[in-house]
């Protein structure tokens, strides 16, 4: 496999990882939605809805560097930096919803032994 | 190592570990609603895939981009440039180092893209489940 093969497989794959994750994370969120509801608590839904909103931006800051700054390595820098502090971001963001919706889960289980 | 490769390596990690979390979660609220499945074992998956990603970039960053640079200072040494066998040499151990580093990139990010496949899949399975 020739050179830019690779690397635009490279591309490709960390795109559509970025899409998938934030597509993961956007329905779990709906599943907390529905048992917000159901529980009548917070499930911090949106706070994971919009939390992979960052991995989003990675994606797209991939396609934006690949796609228009190729000849300028200082900038290509940056945009791959910044690309990678959104992820970084977002990936806190998701960790930290996904925890408290684990600490909400413990507490029903709680509640229902002690009932 | 550089920091833009800390920044990513650190993102893939609370990444994993937020995938992990959300195998957890799953299995809790899987048995919550009284279902018997495996469901959790996929964002669990997806999280062991996101920590072989993590160490095949950890492996480039760490023994292979030094290596590199350790090589790439050897073109300006008067011995290998008066030396073309030896030259031969250097450039064959840096053709073979970035090829190395492709490959791991390559390897690294498909591991991305299978771990996000996984999550995907779960949350999408498990509201299926709950929406039945």
């Amino acid at each position: 496999m020739t050179e830019e093969l690779l690397q635009a497989y490279s591309l490709v794959t960390a795109v559509a990882g970025g899409l998938f994750f934030w597509i993961g994370f956007i329905i779990f969120g709906i599943t907390a939605r529905r048992y917000s509801v159901v529980f009548n608590k917070a499930t911090y839904y949106g706070l994971m809805m919009s939390a992979p909103s960052g991995i989003l931006i990675y994606s797209l800051l991939l396609i934006f560097r690949s796609a228009v700054f190729t000849k300028n390595p200082d900038i290509n820098f940056w945009i791959q930096v910044f690309a990678y502090v959104f992820l970084l971001l977002s990936s806190f963001l998701c960790l930290i919803s996904v925890l408290k919706l684990n600490k909400l889960i413990d507490e029903l289980k709680k509640y229902r032994g002690t009932k | 190592m550089s920091f833009d490769a800390f920044i990513y390596e650190a993102g893939l990690l609370l990444l994993a570990a937020a995938s992990a979390y959300m195998a957890v979660v799953i299995k809790k609220l899987t048995a919550i609603v009284g279902e018997k499945n495996n469901l959790w074992l996929l964002p669990a998956a997806g999280s062991a895939v996101l920590i072989v990603s993590l160490a095949a970039h950890l492996y480039a960053t760490i023994a292979l981009l030094p290596e590199l640079g350790k090589h790439i200072q050897m073109f300006s040494d008067e011995n290998i440039i008066f030396n073309s066998a030896k030259m031969d040499e250097v450039k064959a151990a840096v053709e073979k180092i970035k090829n190395s580093l492709l490959l791991l990139k390559a390897f690294s990010f498909t591991c991305f893209f299978v771990s996000s496949l996984l999550i995907a899949l779960a949350s999408w399975l498990y509201l299926k489940l709950i929406s039945k």
